[in-house]
């Protein structure tokens, strides 16, 4: 993984902030990680929407 | 892990076939190469960041073919770099095939011997991506860029990767575009959702344009403003010199007048002279003594009647001296009666007293007369020629050109205003698809989105995208917060110790650094600057990798190479190779090598193909550097005689240049 670990920190800050819960916050960064290794997101997208709330 | 450069050898490039050693391993961690310009500096520092990252995808056609060397035409280049990765030796073969136009690569490490492929450890390969490797292998170019355009953030953006929000961003769109094409739950009729798809596509096309544009307009106006900075420097210089111009011309007329009169002085002095013949010459001198001598001896005037012609006549020889013939004699007695009037005695008279005065004095030196009227005119011609040049480096052409751009580029920065100002516009009711704001574009998109979202059923992935994208673009905002302030901070700390005397610190990296207290600092001033900013932007917690700069300070003045020289020396730990010109070695090598301790690798190379080179190889002679005749070229290391004393405007022997 090339990006800076402090941005994933940022990101898990942001998602507190943002009162997500943890699904929505591990998945988030599944999504950012993939985008970094070349992986396809779309899976960790589904999971996101097709949570309940 | 520390990465060190040992070797490079290149064969079939537009760089001769040599091999480069600069092994940092006997304490010398800075070389600094010199080279002829065009002889390879730039194909050098290309061929080196090829070495590290696998560019055989990035590269164009014509990037490749450029590497060609069109002497050999060889089919096949290669360029092989030795390094030492945690003093483990690697190998890094580069490939050119001018053929096919393709770059492969061979790696040999300690463990699994030669491979195809660019194959460095892990640990290195996750930091050194296209973004890195031409951030630590640049030119002094980008130095200057980061305080002047975008270059600053945009480094970030591309070091962090911070590019990537805007790409998993568009992601999510289109992702949501192809669940709601996906899906219709017929609440409204299937001409209506079409209708509002197209809106919803043509909205989307228009908000890409726009995004597209504004950024090309964001570069063009930073572009634009760093122009018109260079060429309001241009005209307000232009014009300084001509408030002062009249006075040139007035001070320049005055002197001119002063050398006119100065050489009219000389003329007369030199003609009151050689009016009076007596001292022009000694043999005509001489010839005025003996007719002055004849004169008394026959004492004339005082004997002046007929009976002195009639004595003269008689005589044997005539005043001055020469044999009386008879013509001469026969025409004292035609003339007899008229010569010796009232008038000729007077001018006799007078001319014996002329002879007796000026015969004690020095004959004239013509010589030295002449030579001080040549002086006072070459005085003359050098007023009129530094008046001539007052009046051409009025350079009126070069003023309105700059006027003429300055207008043009203000043009169209008001044109650009206008786009930002309408760019930015708040959204209204009236909207409409063809408006030029981002916002109000984005707003009718939202909405339309969501009229599909609730005709297709599709509001809960709508929603949920819009959550992951607004988390996603506070990350990006807070990250690049987090990692500018850090940066800041950093450069900030080092400050004190890389500049102790003038302490300029970095307010904000907004789009560029800017400076505290300050609208820009000198160049030398913003080199260290922007040098500490690459440092710290390059700093991946443990890789010590090298810095390679193509003309480190070419355009930068005598103290801020010397500051760069003792940054560079004092601060920087990692390897530092130096691409130079000749030009670049006064108060930056000599500095490098004090603060060093001489522990710096001084290369001359330069190919000996071209005919120009006869000179340069004669001169590398003359320092005991010889050339091997098999090779095309010379590499002299560390020999300080021929470094220091090379040149490349070597004037011929013959030569009046």
């Amino acid at each position: 993984m090339t990006i800076d670990s402090s941005i994933l920190e940022i990101l898990k800050k942001v998602c507190d902030e943002n009162n997500v819960d943890e699904h929505f916050k591990e998945n988030v960064q599944k999504i950012l990680e993939n985008w970094d290794t070349g992986q396809n997101i779309e899976e960790e997208v589904k999971k996101i929407i097709n949570k309940s709330d | 892990m520390d990465v060190r450069i040992i070797s490079w050898k290149t064969k079939g490039l537009r760089v001769p076939d040599w091999e480069i050693n600069i092994d940092p391993t006997n304490g010398k961690k800075t070389a600094m190469i010199m080279m002829p310009s065009g002889m390879g500096k730039t194909t050098t520092l290309k061929l080196l960041r090829y070495s590290f990252c696998d560019y055989s995808k990035i590269l164009q056609k014509k990037d490749i073919l450029s590497l060609q060397n069109l002497n050999t035409k060889e089919l096949v280049g290669e360029f092989t770099i030795n390094i030492k990765i945690d003093n483990q030796k690697y190998r890094i073969k580069s490939i050119f095939d001018f053929n096919k136009c393709t770059l492969s690569y061979e790696t040999t490490d300690p463990i699994d011997g030669t491979n195809k492929g660019l194959n460095l450890p892990d640990e290195i390969n996750k930091y050194l991506d296209q973004e890195y490797i031409e951030k630590t292998f640049f030119d002094l170019e980008l130095v200057e860029k980061l305080f002047e355009s975008t270059a600053a953030t945009d480094s970030i953006n591309k070091l962090y990767k911070l590019y990537y929000f805007k790409q998993i961003n568009n992601f999510l769109d289109e992702y949501l575009v192809k669940k709601q094409n996906e899906s219709s739950s017929g609440k409204i009729s299937k001409k209506d959702l079409e209708e509002l798809k197209l809106n919803r596509d043509k909205l989307i096309n228009k908000q890409k344009q726009l995004v597209d544009l504004n950024e090309k307009n964001v570069n063009e106006l930073a572009n634009l403003k760093l122009e018109k900075k260079k060429l309001d420097k241009i005209k307000n210089d232009i014009e300084n010199s001509k408030k002062t111009i009249k006075e040139k011309i007035d001070n320049s007329r005055e002197k001119i007048s002063f050398a006119k009169n100065d050489l009219k002085e000389g003329f007369t002095e030199f003609y009151s002279k050689i009016r009076n013949p007596i001292l022009i010459n000694n043999e005509f001198k001489k010839k005025l003594i003996n007719f002055e001598k004849n004169l008394n001896n026959l004492k004339i005037p005082e004997s002046v009647g007929r009976a002195f012609f009639d004595d003269l006549i008689k005589s044997k020889s005539c005043l001055c001296g020469h044999e009386m013939s008879d013509d001469m004699k026969e025409n004292i007695l035609k003339s007899k009666e008229s010569i010796l009037s009232e008038d000729t005695w007077l001018i006799l008279s007078v001319l014996k007293h002329k002879i007796r005065k000026e015969a004690e004095k020095e004959t004239l030196n013509l010589t030295n007369l002449l030579a001080n009227i040549a002086e006072k005119k070459g005085k003359l011609s050098i007023e009129e020629r530094k008046g001539n040049e007052i009046v051409d480096g009025i350079d009126d052409n070069k003023y309105q050109e700059a006027v003429k751009r300055l207008n043009k580029i203000d043009e169209r920065i008001n044109q650009l205003d206008l786009f930002f100002k309408e760019y930015y516009e708040a959204p209204k009711r009236t909207d409409s698809p063809d408006d030029n704001s981002i916002k109000k574009i984005s707003n009718l998109l939202e909405i339309t989105i969501n009229k599909i979202g609730e005709a297709t059923a599709t509001e809960n992935i709508s929603k949920k995208i819009t959550i992951i994208k607004d988390i996603l673009k506070q990350t990006e905002k807070k990250s690049l917060d987090f990692i500018t302030n850090d940066l800041v901070e950093k450069i900030n700390k080092e400050i004190p110790r890389v500049m102790p005397f003038e302490k300029i610190f970095v307010k904000d990296i907004k789009n560029r650094i800017v400076l505290e207290d300050r609208e820009e600092g000198s160049a030398g001033q913003q080199a260290r600057i922007g040098y500490l900013f690459l440092i710290k932007l390059l700093d991946r917690p443990n890789l010590n990798f090298p810095f390679i700069v193509d003309s480190p300070v070419t355009a930068l003045d005598d103290i801020s190479r010397s500051e760069i020289a003792t940054t560079i020396a004092s601060h920087l730990n990692n390897q530092y190779i130096g691409l130079i010109l000749p030009k670049e070695r006064e108060d930056f090598v000599d500095v490098l090598e004090e603060k060093t301790n001489n522990k710096v690798h001084l290369i001359v190379a330069f190919n000996t193909i071209d005919k120009e080179t006869k000179k340069l190889v004669n001169l590398a002679k003359e320092y005991d550097v010889i050339k091997d005749p098999d090779k095309n070229y010379i590499i002299s290391y560390d020999n300080k005689d021929f470094f220091w004393n090379f040149k490349t405007n070597i004037k011929s022997e013959n030569s009046n240049e």
